[in-house]
């Protein structure tokens, strides 16, 4: 190889990298910070516990720590990004930008604005430089995922090894301790664990468990066959190694697992809702609890399809 | 008593009989089979923000109204050739305020210029509520009592050439109530028809004029055009509404979007 072309390879993948770098700068820059944290929220085998809650929803903040205070657990409030608040800029950056060497795609969200008003545009995606996001995800989905994002954000440069990330609307089945324990097992017996749910599925408005059976095609991402996602395979009494589930109210997650959600979200953008995207991350170990330990309130309201916490403030 | 019990359970069976005969059915994609309103509220999933509607056969404008509401960017282009139904339509448009909605007082026809129109003012010829069954195609003779009304002469379009003068050059939606003449009109306007996303259409099942669109056969002729039956709700022997997506969008949601794969 004469010098001219190894010079020119070289100037290749530095261009590659900065342009990478480049067109992935948009994610974090919407992250929020963890603002003063304490040494107070642990428990044995997990570095730090988040609760996400938005700031318009003192209430369910205070149910969750009623919740856990028998049992000496304080999550660590981590202020939510409201995703109805997103300013367009946000929307712009945060999807899937199509680009020209894409294959024609689905029909995905566009938030188009016009004057100003914002609409929400149904459109088969083709149009470089636009963002999109899947049919219908909403503001309120954009801005859990960003939440989600930002805390593993924090857990990973903090040095966290094992974090518990959960979200306001849980309930709380048996003593969370167990979680402790069950951190044992899978260390023991599934070392290369990346996330564990602390329940075994999430629960549907008639309190039954809404299992997760079909995937979706994610624009970028080489997904499996499903029958890769509907794998399950028992380890212990407890614990079941999964490929896919729904609900993200109370996981916890290993360094391992930070690592790979964050690269995963920050080369492919935010398309679909978190829970119908993690399992797409490759090589992730999700594992998941045999029976309930904290899960989530059934049919709890959520800001999540609309700014639900507006009537609140408005009565 | 044995007679009134009779009687009763009689009544009841000929009344159940005769809902059956008018209960509404489906044929097309599950997922829209508990859809109530086969209206345009069902079609925001499928489209922009600002699409372009036109809509042949507006009458008075209650679903006009519907589209400008729903979609404020769009352009609606509404077409009535019934003159009292016209008046009706320009004043509803105009006490609304609507601004994204152009009213066009003609018929989609398979050529341009004019047209006999054979008004439908009802059984007594005086009610002009009936006026939304009016056609371009005369009733037969035994069911003319159902639809009396004057001829009148009326200024056509052919859809193409229309959507040529107006430097259309695709139409997100498309809506036809023609009382039987959309087959006509679409077959003569096959350029335009390539760059049409989704296709509503008025369905008869029972012909009551003469040349009338029958559906099975506006089925396999858009079918040929690469539509997609996704929804058809239908009273047997009258009248239903379906909704025709263009290939290109039906792949767009459902495979790619859903990632169902359905067989149709």
């Amino acid at each position: 190889m004469t010098v001219l072309a190894k010079f020119c390879r070289i100037f290749f993948l530095v261009f590659i990298a900065i342009y990478a770098k480049e067109i992935n700068a948009g994610i974090e820059k919407y992250f929020h910070k963890a603002e003063n944290k304490s040494g107070m929220h642990s428990m044995k085998n997990i570095d730090f516990i988040y609760m996400i809650n938005l700031d318009p929803r003192p209430e369910r903040y205070e149910r969750t720590m009623k919740a856990l205070q028998p049992y000496g657990i304080y999550p660590y409030r981590f202020s939510a990004v409201n995703g109805w608040k997103l300013g367009f800029e946000a929307l712009d950056e945060l999807g899937v930008i199509y680009e020209p060497w894409m294959l024609e795609g689905p029909i995905g969200t566009v938030y188009r604005h016009v004057n100003n008003k914002e609409f929400i545009s149904y459109e088969v995606m083709k149009e470089p430089g636009i963002a999109y996001y899947a049919h219908s995800l909403s503001r309120g989905a954009i801005g859990c995922l960003l939440s989600h994002l930002s805390i593993l954000q924090d857990a990973y440069d903090s040095g966290y090894n094992t974090i518990w990330v959960m979200e306001d609307d849980i309930r709380v089945v048996s003593d969370p301790h167990e979680i402790s324990f069950l951190i044992n097992d899978l260390n023991n017996l599934a070392p290369n664990w990346d996330v564990f749910f602390t329940d075994n599925e999430i629960k549907g408005g008639d309190s039954q468990p809404v299992p997760c059976t079909c995937i979706r095609p994610r624009p970028l991402v080489n997904i499996n066959p499903l029958e890769y996602y509907l794998q399950r395979t028992k380890i212990t009494q407890d614990i079941t190694k999964i490929g896919m589930r729904f609900g993200s109210a109370s996981m916890v997650i290993r360094r391992s697992g930070m690592k790979k959600l964050l690269d995963y979200f920050k080369a492919y953008k935010i398309y679909f809702p978190y829970d119908i995207d993690y399992f797409f991350v490759p090589g992730i170990n999700l594992y998941a609890c045999n029976r309930d330990i904290v899960t989530n309130i059934a049919g709890g309201d959520s800001d999540n399809g609309g700014p639900n916490y507006l009537l609140k403030e408005n009565n | 008593m044995k007679f009134i019990s009779l009687l009763f359970i009689t009544s009841i069976s000929v009344f159940l009989n005769f809902s059956a005969l008018f209960a509404d059915l489906y044929q097309g994609i599950s997922m829209f089979e508990r859809q109530e309103k086969m209206d345009y509220s069902m079609l925001v999933q499928f489209l922009p923000y600002n699409p372009t509607i036109v809509e042949a056969g507006a009458f008075r404008g209650n679903e006009t109204i519907q589209a400008s509401k729903i979609w404020p960017e769009g352009r609606i282009f509404a077409f009535e050739p019934n003159p009292e139904a016209f008046y009706q339509l320009e004043k509803a448009i105009e006490e609304k305020k609507l601004l994204n909605v152009q009213l066009f007082p003609l018929a989609l026809n398979n050529y341009d210029g004019n047209a006999s129109l054979y008004l439908c003012n009802g059984m007594n010829g005086l009610d002009s509520c009936f006026g939304y069954a009016s056609s371009l195609l005369p009733t037969l003779k035994n069911m003319s009592i159902y639809c009396v009304g004057p001829k009148l002469q009326v200024p056509c379009v052919r859809l193409d050439n229309w959507c040529q003068s107006q430097d259309i050059q695709e139409i997100d939606l498309l809506k036809l109530e023609l009382e039987g003449f959309e087959m006509q009109v679409l077959e003569s306007s096959t350029s335009v028809l390539k760059n049409i996303k989704i296709i509503c259409v008025k369905t008869f099942i029972h012909p009551h004029r003469s040349r009338m669109t029958d559906f099975d056969e506006l089925k396999g002729f858009l079918e040929n055009e690469n539509f997609v039956l996704i929804a058809h709700r239908y009273q047997p022997g009258i009248t239903g509404h379906a909704i025709f997506l263009s290939r290109e969008l039906f792949d767009a949601y459902f495979k790619k979007s859903l990632g169902i794969y359905l067989e149709i």
